[in-house]
């Protein structure tokens, strides 16, 4: 999929991306990672600089760059705190999705706005009794005419309240075998039979929702695969939301938290345990470059994917544990909130345990 | 050379080590026998032939071998354990020692509290020359907690070792502590597809899952954290004594799934426990 448009070699692409971001975050002070209006227009200001989807195909009104362009974008966005627009989902599940398994017309009308930052999308897969066990989603999808018409109810929803798109897992064959039984949807959220009920969170932010689907409609042209592929796409998106980007995105917030800990723990008080998880934290960078450096060469590990999430998600918790535990005055309100806020991260994009059955399984082949 | 394009790191192993580490592996497999039936193998045979096929010279050529390559060296010995000095052999021809042939070669590490005595790596192992200033008088009494990794204590003072001998020592160290845990967790993984307890497979049950799972997890921190230290000297201390830390656990691990069977010294389990909690006092020496 390289489709280089240009000979520039990466540490060229380094100090591009570097002096542009110091001119487009100047003046923005470092509130700027939670500055809502400034968010949602971040999509389009990367757009018009020509960094976003890096790595994108050009037709797709992409870079046409690699995951190596990617990585180093957003390290040096992560460095100077830039924020994280919007459009997330669709970047880094919708986009990807259509762009493997969608049609000439869903590519022509879904990518270009995800790039420009002009359509915000959330991702319809947990309900109320499907959690880990995802392939138990009980909304309807029920073809009528060139129509498929929803009912049901999702719930974790994230972006739900702001999202002009969903991308959607329902049934669509009732009495077919689980995994045999679901279809994947690219769904209008501006339409009559949504309501979408935002959900405050345990640090106080509502950033997921519950959606009810009383009648919704999707055209028939706006289904990805067949009638009953949605499972194996939803594997495939899930795929791509454990990767070696994300992974990147983690680990330099986790480094900001890293030199925060060292400032409330300034000798005599270091001690070994945060020696450790400044270690572990390095070792999530390191880890997502063994995969990034993988999948540049089309080399890929299951065993270094699928615990990269593992990683960097119980890294996250210890850290935000210790530093909550170290009783640091001027930087306790942080570390308090840390700590809330990565008791989730053992939940969201596939839990613990359910990563743990995948390496037991897959990669270590014990019994099912 | 692979490091990745524009970053300047060695993440991936080289094409060329790959082949040396098969090679190596070949003749370890024909070669060494379990540590446990050490009494009935040929150490001086396994080094005799290590060193015809110059595997000890096998890292001499630091534009092949990069430090990060040093980590696959550690971790195919790691796995076989061979009681032999190939690590510290590889690592002083690496760094230029002049010696002959064939040689089997150690040095005297100082430890990192200055007052006790250094330690030599197969101090007592025959032939073996110490390289590096005064060569030290030996003392009898040998600290062998790890048969496979026997240390004698230098009398009196010795020299200071130089700094890229001590962190290529210290990586090829960390890949031994991988290749251990490593051949430690497959046993594991291995005996609990085959080992029935409730009329099923061990490891069909979930708790099991996780604890190997678990393990799994941490060898490929680990691992992570080892390239790190090779290619960034900042993460040396750090990065190795975590991986460290993190081989112990799935040796843990490794036991408790084995149950009773791998608490006794037939089994075998604990020698690679052994090498590890040995080389780990090591790498702390190294990279004080």
């Amino acid at each position: 999929m390289r489709q280089a448009i240009s000979d520039e070699p990466a540490s060229k692409f380094r100090t591009r991306v570097r002096a542009w971001l110091q001119d487009a975050l100047e003046g923005t002070g470092e509130d700027a990672s939670h500055d809502a209006a400034f968010r949602k227009r971040w999509d389009g200001i990367l757009y018009e600089a020509g960094f976003a989807g890096l790595s994108w195909p050009t037709e797709y009104g992409g870079q046409g760059l690699t995951v190596m362009e990617e990585y180093i974008f957003h390290e040096e966005a992560a460095r100077v705190g830039a924020p994280e627009g919007y459009g997330k989902v669709g970047r880094v599940l919708v986009g990807p999705l259509i762009q493997k398994h969608g049609t000439v017309e869903q590519r022509d009308k879904y990518l270009e706005p995800i790039l420009r930052g002009e359509a915000i999308w959330c991702q319809g897969f947990s309900e109320p009794d499907a959690g880990s066990d995802l392939a138990h989603v009980s909304t309807r999808a029920i073809r009528n005419g060139d129509e498929y018409v929803l009912t049901g109810q999702k719930i974790w929803t994230s972006w739900a309240d702001e999202a002009h798109y969903c991308v959607i897992l329902a049934k669509t064959d009732l009495d077919a075998p689980r995994h045999r039984n679901l279809g994947m949807f690219l769904m209008s959220m501006d339409q009559p039979g949504i309501e979408v009920r935002p959900i405050r969170r345990i640090n106080g932010d509502a950033t997921f929702s519950e959606v009810f689907l009383d009648g919704a409609r999707v055209h028939v042209r706006d289904r990805v695969g067949g009638h009953t592929d949605g499972w194996s796409l939803a594997m495939s998106l899930l795929s791509d939301e454990r990767g070696p980007i994300e992974a990147i995105t983690r680990y330099m917030n986790l480094r900001g938290l890293t030199t925060l800990l060292e400032s409330c723990c300034a000798r005599p008080t270091w001690d070994a345990a945060c020696d450790e998880i400044v270690a572990r934290v390095e070792s999530v960078r390191w880890h997502a470059l063994r995969s990034l450096e993988n999948t540049l060469s089309d080399h890929r590990e299951q065993k270094v994917d699928a615990v990269m999430k593992l990683m960097w998600s119980h890294t996250w918790q210890d850290l935000a544990r210790l530093g909550a535990a170290l009783y640091c005055p001027e930087h306790a309100d942080e570390w308090n909130r840390q700590y809330l806020e990565s008791r989730a991260a053992s939940i969201f994009s596939g839990s613990t345990q359910i990563q743990r059955n995948i390496v037991a399984e897959r990669v270590l082949g014990l019994p099912r | 050379m692979n490091a990745i394009e524009g970053i300047g790191l060695n993440v991936r192993p080289s094409g060329f080590v790959l082949e040396v580490v098969e090679g190596m592996g070949a003749v370890l497999d024909a070669r060494v026998v379990p540590p446990v039936e050490r009494d009935s193998g040929d150490a001086q045979g396994t080094w005799m032939t290590l060193a015809e096929g110059g595997w000890d010279s096998a890292a001499e050529d630091r534009d092949e071998v990069s430090r990060r390559d040093l980590i696959e060296l550690g971790r195919i010995i790691g796995r076989y354990l061979p009681g032999v000095p190939l690590a510290t052999s590889i690592v002083l021809r690496r760094n230029g020692a002049v010696a002959a042939e064939g040689v089997p070669l150690s040095l005297a590490i100082p430890r990192r509290h200055a007052a006790m005595p250094a330690r030599v790596p197969y101090g007592g192992s025959p032939g073996v020359q110490i390289v590096g200033g005064n060569e030290p008088i030996l003392e009898s009494a040998k600290e062998d907690l790890a048969p496979t990794l026997p240390l004698a204590s230098a009398a009196g003072s010795v020299d200071a070792v130089p700094l890229d001998v001590r962190y290529d020592l210290a990586i090829l160290f960390a890949g031994e502590c991988l290749g251990a845990a490593a051949h430690l967790l497959d046993a594991a993984v291995d005996y609990a597809k085959v080992r029935e307890q409730f009329g099923r497979p061990i490891g069909a049950f979930q708790s099991l899952k996780h604890l190997l799972a678990e393990a799994q997890t941490h060898l490929e921190e680990a691992t992570s954290a080892v390239i790190w230290a090779s290619n960034d000297e900042a993460g040396m201390r750090r990065g190795l004594r975590l991986a460290a830390s993190r081989c112990m656990s799935i040796t843990e691990t490794a036991g408790q799934v084995h149950g009773g069977i791998g608490m006794t010294w037939d089994m075998g389990l604990h020698f690679f426990v052994r090498h590890t909690m040995v080389a780990r006092d090591l790498i702390e020496d190294l990279t004080a």
